[in-house]
């Protein structure tokens, strides 16, 4: 935040101050967060490109069958929240909102959640 | 379970029918020989016999009556006592109950009929009136035709009329009336009758006409003053001056009107006549009439169908619902019964501008039916077409409307109905949803796999947060 408000001396010192910040931000991550919760990023991040190349299949070449659209890309966004939800509720820098859940719960309802997602999916599938 | 039932009366329907044709296989007509003749008084039998030996030897049997005589219904309890009916009875002014006009216009609406009705210049009112029902406006009493160029010398007022065919001959007359070796025959007709106009009724069929300088005047003797003193009228002339006019009814019966009595004696029927500039000829007339009568007695131009046929492509059984999109064909079995050659059958019937309608309220489909095969007894023609049923469903009717003058009105239709895909007749594992297939899929391999790792990963985990909340509480 500092780097983008310090005004802009050449593009070259702009550029390395952003790379320095990414570099930061990416080791302050890497080192602050537990590997649960990198887990979830990781596979967040896997949702999110599947949506994307789904979402530009459907605008790009065809739509064509829609019920297995809307079921995979529903499937693929349902997971999502779910996994974020997940991530809500065990990450410790938000762990705090939900007092009342232990992990263990909150892994128990992400499967069931997920298993009843899964198999609405698969029925809108075709 | 009703079908069944509907099937087995359609049967039996079908079973009476055939009875009824096989019983009337020896007379000419497709509809039976009785024929009623209505003669007046004033219309001396003997003097017609050409005609009724004529009809005779086409199978008829003819039973007379006059105008007046009480007598049968023509139908009685739905059934007919008559299949044919001759009105020769132009001056008659009142009928028996039997021949009054609603009963007549009702016989051949409704019990198919068929009427020749022969008039002459003492026509009454009461016939210029009936023929008013069916649009057709007859000149008044003691006119007649008159022709200054094309006459026999035996009328001083030039009404005994020598008409080429070809020149009388309505461009509109179909070859079912007129057959087309009549058309170019040379020998005349002698016409010596009254003049009709034809109305708008679409139902109407002209079929001859006075020639170029034929026109409608008057028979009454005027001395020169009062021809010069006479309110000049409007003169029916040429092609307006209808001779021979027929009618079918939207239920098939068939109906004549022809303006000259005397048309039909012994002394025009096939006799020798000299024109004006004393050529001699022989009559047409009895050819005319009896092609003329062929069709009106329903001798030939009559078609049916016999037999019709809906079914799925690459199936032979007729279904009671198409799906929408898929190839349906029908079929369509036509004959015609004719008259060649003194011969009477059932015969292929052949056209090629025979179509098909698929109908819901609007035709979806209106597709030319092709000829296939003449049927294996050799009296039928069997039409079909293959058509991709629309993307509509609804209740839809298999139409085969032909409505040609001259030939028997043919109207025909089944019901079925065009329903959408059943759930399970979607087309399954489509190509182009393979990436979806492949979204779906991943997806459940990232939930399987996630929850592995979370699950392998618990130790390290427990002890990371022990650690992160000692972090902060320190």
């Amino acid at each position: 935040m500092a780097v983008t408000k310090t005004p802009a001396k050449s593009t070259d010192t702009s550029a390395s101050a952003l790379q320095s910040s990414i570099s930061t931000l990416v080791q302050n991550y890497r080192a602050t967060t537990l590997t649960r919760t990198k887990l979830i990023d990781c596979f967040l991040l896997v949702l999110v490109v599947s949506g994307v190349l789904q979402f530009a299949y459907r605008i790009l070449v065809t739509s064509y069958p829609f019920n297995a659209f809307l079921g995979s890309f529903g499937g693929t966004v349902g997971q999502f929240v779910l996994l974020a939800g997940l991530r809500a509720q065990t990450a410790p820098d938000t762990i705090g909102d939900f007092k009342g859940t232990s992990q263990e719960r909150a892994f128990a309802e992400f499967c069931a959640a997920s298993i009843v997602l899964h198999l609405f999916m698969y029925n809108f599938l075709g | 379970m009703l079908w069944p039932k509907f099937k087995a009366l359609e049967v039996l329907a079908q079973a009476l029918v055939a009875s009824q044709l096989l019983a009337s296989v020896d007379a000419k007509s497709a509809t039976g020989d009785r024929i009623l003749v209505v003669l007046e008084p004033a219309l001396k039998q003997g003097s017609y016999s050409h005609f009724w030996q004529s009809l005779e030897a086409r199978g008829f049997k003819l039973t007379f009556k006059g105008p007046k005589e009480e007598q049968a219904p023509l139908t009685e309890y739905d059934e007919k006592n008559f299949d044919h009916l001759i009105m020769m009875a132009p001056s008659t002014t009142s009928f028996s109950s039997t021949l009054k006009p609603k009963n007549l216009v009702d016989a051949m609406s409704s019990h198919q009929i068929n009427t020749l009705f022969v008039l002459s210049p003492s026509i009454s009112e009461a016939q210029r009136d009936l023929a008013r029902e069916f649009d057709i406006e007859f000149q008044e009493r003691d006119t007649a035709l008159i022709d200054d160029f094309h006459y026999s010398p035996v009328s001083a007022k030039h009404d005994q009329v020598l008409l080429n065919i070809s020149s009388g001959l309505d461009s509109e007359a179909p070859t079912a009336i007129i057959p087309s070796n009549l058309r170019t025959s040379l020998s005349p007709l002698l016409y010596q009758g009254i003049v009709h106009t034809l109305g708008q009724n679409p139902y109407l069929i002209p079929v001859l006409h006075a020639g170029a300088t034929g026109f409608s005047d008057e028979l009454l003797d005027m001395d020169e003053d009062e021809l010069l003193d006479r309110k000049k009228k409007n003169i029916v002339a040429g092609e307006q001056a209808a001779l021979v006019s027929a009618l079918q009814t939207r239920s098939n019966a068939r109906v004549g009107w022809i303006g000259s009595e005397s048309m039909l004696r012994d002394d025009s029927w096939a006799a020798q006549v000299q024109d004006q500039d004393g050529q001699a000829s022989t009559t047409g007339n009895g050819e005319f009439l009896n092609a003329f009568t062929a069709w009106v007695l329903q001798e030939t131009g009559v078609l049916k169908v016999v037999h019709t046929d809906h079914h799925r492509v690459n199936e032979t059984t007729p279904r009671e619902m198409y799906r929408i999109k898929v190839d349906v064909t029908y079929t369509a079995t036509l004959s015609q019964y004719t008259t060649e050659n003194g011969e009477s059958s059932w015969k292929p019937f052949t056209a090629n501008d025979i179509q098909l309608d698929f109908t819901m309220l609007d035709p979806h489909v209106r597709t030319l039916l092709h000829k296939r095969a003449v049927t294996a007894d050799g009296k039928a023609t069997e039409y079909d077409v293959t058509f991709k049923c629309p993307d509509r469903h609804g209740v839809f009717k298999f139409v085969l409307d032909y409505w040609r003058p001259g030939w028997t009105f043919i109207h025909e239709q089944s019901v079925v109905s065009v329903v959408p895909f059943r759930h399970d007749e979607y087309p399954r594992f489509i190509q182009g949803a393979w990436p979806f297939y492949t979204g779906a899929f991943l997806t459940s391999t990232v939930f399987l796999s996630f929850c592995a790792l979370w699950l392998y990963s618990v130790e390290g985990n427990k002890k990371q947060v022990v650690a992160v909340k000692t972090k902060k509480t320190q």
